[in-house]
């Protein structure tokens, strides 16, 4: 016989849901607790990494451009991760696209303002990159020093997934689902002992379901996060490569990598590469993904299909 | 000589009336045997007619046999001759290897019972516990 606790509510601009399976019914207590102070950990993060709250710690670093700002160690891991991201996605995760989503329109949390956005200076994103992003956050010791501003949300919502992974964990749980409004990490196995089962958006869970345990799962796409400006369409997937373009073709991208952040991240730069791109990049780095284009079938990589039914 | 003469016809007479007499017993008797040999002949011509037809028969059914072996295309169709021949033949005339050759006719087949239609909207998948979202 196995029990449940599962916990809902509204953080980081999105649907939080935290799920611990246990065997016994006297310990639902000790997993509800340990919810609560999951929640209060992701209370936390959001206080740090929250661009929209002129009293978190990455609006003060951005605040303090050209001089060293001492960082928190949270904030020193995510600014150190984002350079090897950058490297690694060959400048398409770049977190200074912040530029562009402000003078896009997406200046304040994507909830609280109408869909048909107004944007600053026009709707022309322009330039953003001038040099190297590891030329524009310069890291040392506990210090981070910025000549551009940047955000991190590209990232942070899979990292915080882990860390709560990483806590669950300490506590001795070992089958427990955290999805952070699509950012998944899936541990050991669901109430049935059988390997999590996650239905993926825009496809029929009669059609395709992944199985997963023990990674992290991530989809990243247009179809929450998108709007018009003068008949234009704009989206918060800004390609900083190429900063006036915003491709409608895909739905979506989703991912399962051995961690949320990753996922998270990969997620992101498949999609701005594009479906026929991507899945070549995906292939040779054995990336499991799915694209889901806005017309015509599904495309699965060939490491997904481990996660298929 | 009018004696004589009627002496020659009393002789004549009865000689007459004794040959009538035994014409009719050779008559009846001939008409006895005769009776007798239908009795005895008569099996012995249905068994040669049954005879002949089962050899007909036979060679019908070689032939067929032979034209749809030659037909493999079509072995239902084999099959169902083939038993039909071999129903109209329960004299015995049909040699046991053939009769077990003679695949049982279609209409005796056991007929499928009517399986239950799924449907349509069923899952085939067990409910997902979760569902991702675009972020």
């Amino acid at each position: 016989m196995t029990y449940s606790k599962t916990v809902q509510f509204n953080e980081l601009g999105t649907e939080i849901f935290l799920k611990i399976i246990t065997k016994e019914d006297k310990i639902n207590e000790q997993a509800a607790s340990d919810l609560a102070h999951a929640h209060k950990i992701i209370s936390e993060k959001r206080d740090i990494f929250n661009r929209f709250d002129e009293k978190s710690e990455l609006c003060r670093l951005n605040k303090s451009l050209f001089r060293p700002f001492k960082a928190s160690r949270d904030l020193l891991e995510i600014a150190r991760k984002s350079i090897g991201y950058n490297r690694e996605s060959l400048g398409l995760f770049d977190p200074r696209i912040i530029a562009v989503l402000e003078k896009i329109g997406y200046q304040k949390d994507f909830k609280k303002v109408p869909s048909n956005r107004p944007s600053q200076h026009g709707a022309k994103p322009g330039k953003i990159l001038d040099q190297k992003y590891e030329k524009d956050i310069r890291i040392r010791y506990d210090t981070i020093t910025l000549e551009k501003r940047v955000d991190f949300g590209g990232m942070v919502k899979g990292w915080i997934a882990d860390q709560i992974a990483i806590f669950l964990r300490k506590k001795g749980w070992g089958n427990f689902l955290i999805d952070l409004g699509g950012d998944i990490f899936a541990a050991g196995t669901n109430q049935h002992g059988q390997k999590w089962k996650l239905a993926v958006e825009g496809i029929s869970e009669n059609l395709l379901q992944l199985n997963v345990s023990e990674k992290g799962i991530a989809t990243s796409g247009i179809t929450r996060r998108s709007w018009f400006k003068q008949e234009k369409f704009f989206h918060h997937l800004v390609n900083p490569k190429k900063p006036n373009y915003f491709d409608s073709s895909l739905y979506s991208v989703t991912v399962v990598d051995k961690n949320t952040e990753s996922a998270d991240v990969r997620a992101k730069i498949l999609f701005l590469m594009g479906q026929k791109k991507g899945m070549k990049f995906a292939d040779k780095n054995n990336i499991a993904c799915i694209f889901l284009p806005s017309s015509g079938k599904p495309a699965i990589s060939k490491n997904m299909e481990l996660f298929i039914n | 000589m009018q004696r004589n003469l009627n002496r020659i016809n009393k002789y004549l007479f009865f000689f007459v009336n004794i040959m009538v007499v035994a014409i009719g017993a050779l008559a009846i008797k001939s008409k006895e045997e005769n009776k007798k040999q239908e009795n005895m002949a008569t099996p012995q011509t249905t068994t040669n007619q049954i005879e002949t037809i089962s050899n007909t028969v036979s060679e019908s059914e070689k032939t067929l046999s032979t034209e749809e072996e030659n037909q493999p295309e079509k072995p239902k169709e084999v099959a169902t001759t083939e038993a039909e021949q071999s129903t109209d033949e329960n004299s015995g005339s049909t040699p046991l290897e053939e009769k077990n050759t003679v695949a049982p006719p279609p209409a005796a087949a056991p007929t499928p019972k009517p399986q239950p239609t799924p449907p349509q909207n069923k899952q085939s998948y067990p409910k997902s516990d979760r569902t991702t979202k675009t972020s």
